[in-house]
């Protein structure tokens, strides 16, 4: 698991050299990245099925690019979109491709499915961390106010 | 201060954000942004294919500008920088500021070697991730210096991108394929998954879940849409050569 880890980090990395990331920012998309993928294994190995895996994964990724983010004065986005790689289901593309050419339509289906609400899960992870990071900045404005 | 000038400065700035990759709504942000450090009342509507400005002169007669996007990569660095400058805008004239954000958008990407040994090195790291062996790790090294060609080619001979994928997933199929038979490789999937990894439209979905949150459905659905068609192009291109060699 340790080894997965350390490849997620990798190609990250060189996710990030593609996407022209300089310097520091390099190193924290990397580290989002290999985040991401922990926390995927991790609560897989705890006995969450894929799609709860994938939710998590993608709120501890985005916390962390939020967090770095502020830390770098950059855009989230520089981050976040190089982190969230390794967590694409590429493979649930491909497999559900593979059943279809072998004729198998139940594998193919329940692979498809499954692609889709990776994607889903994925997308609400995001969009909880956003909206609670915007609801806890407004509450922070607020309280300064009064 | 010139309204016509402020326009130009604010709209080449929002031109280099959509262009390289960055949110609809930061590009409305960063063209108000900057009208309006310089006193102007302005309204910015942007979809990824162009950005339409307009603003209020002193004497009360609007202006506005239309710019078309045709090409679309990904810079992450240029939008970190422009974004920096677009707060200190105060700190700028508009001649100064054009002239900086010129030179943004003059900055080098990394060198095309350092590029391809990404490709390579990321294929491989991507097999290794989903449980691959250290020969998958050799064959996916190879296979990403093959899409780091076909993406040059494509580039070269500006081929439709979508068509680009395809190939993309064609050739990481066939190659698994031809890979396995020479023995070199222990198994032709998590090898083709780890290649077209390269390929999966990773920044489209990113960048359309962040503009519908924003508020921008119209921009977002159109990413969406691309991410959509990005990934069946790819899986289709996989899967049509897998279907000929397999059987």
């Amino acid at each position: 698991m340790i080894h997965q880890i350390i490849f997620a980090f990798i190609a990250t990395y060189c996710f990030g050299i593609l996407f022209n990331i300089k310097t520091r920012k390099l190193l924290f998309t990397s580290l989002a990245g290999a985040i991401g993928w922990a926390t995927f294994l991790l609560t897989q190995r705890l006995g969450e099925s894929e799609t709860m895996a994938y939710f998590f994964a993608a709120i501890s990724l985005s916390v962390f690019s939020e967090i770095g983010a502020r830390y770098l004065k950059t855009p989230v986005t520089s981050i976040l979109i190089c982190g969230l790689i390794p967590l694409v289901p590429g493979g649930g593309m491909y497999y559900t491709m593979y059943h279809v050419i072998q004729n198998d339509s139940t594998a193919s289906f329940t692979r498809g499915i499954a692609t889709l609400s990776a994607a889903g899960a994925l997308a609400m992870g995001i969009v909880f961390t956003t909206s609670m990071v915007k609801a806890i900045r407004n509450f922070e404005r607020d309280m300064k106010k009064s | 201060m010139k309204a016509s000038r402020v326009l130009e400065v604010a709209t080449y700035a929002g031109r280099i954000i959509l262009e390289n990759g960055g949110e609809t709504y930061r590009v409305e942000d960063t063209v108000c942004k900057i009208c309006e450090a310089y006193g102007f009342e302005a309204q910015c509507f942007s979809t990824i294919t162009g950005i339409m400005v307009s603003i209020k002169c002193k004497n009360d007669i609007p202006l506005s500008l239309t710019e078309r996007i045709t090409k679309r990569t990904t810079n992450l660095d240029k939008i970190h920088r422009v974004n920096g400058i677009s707060r200190e805008t105060n700190n700028f004239s508009t001649d100064e500021l054009m002239s900086l954000l010129k030179r943004i958008d003059k900055r080098r990407r990394y060198s095309s070697h350092k590029h391809f040994f990404a490709h390579c090195m990321g294929a491989a790291s991507f097999s290794g991730m989903f449980g691959g062996t250290p020969r998958d790790f050799i064959g996916a090294f190879i296979i990403g210096g093959g899409i780091f060609g076909i993406k040059k080619l494509a580039d070269k001979m500006d081929l439709n991108p979508y068509l680009m994928y395809s190939a993309g997933g064609c050739f990481a199929s066939v190659m698994a394929f031809s890979l396995y038979n020479a023995n070199i490789i222990s198994s032709i999937n998590t090898t083709t998954i780890g290649s077209i990894m390269l390929l999966v439209p990773g920044m489209a979905i990113t960048n359309a879940i962040r503009d519908i949150m924003a508020g921008d459905i119209m921009a977002g659905m159109a990413r969406g849409a691309e991410a959509l068609l990005i990934a069946t192009c790819l899986a289709l291109g996989s899967g049509i050569a897998l279907s000929r060699l397999l059987v």
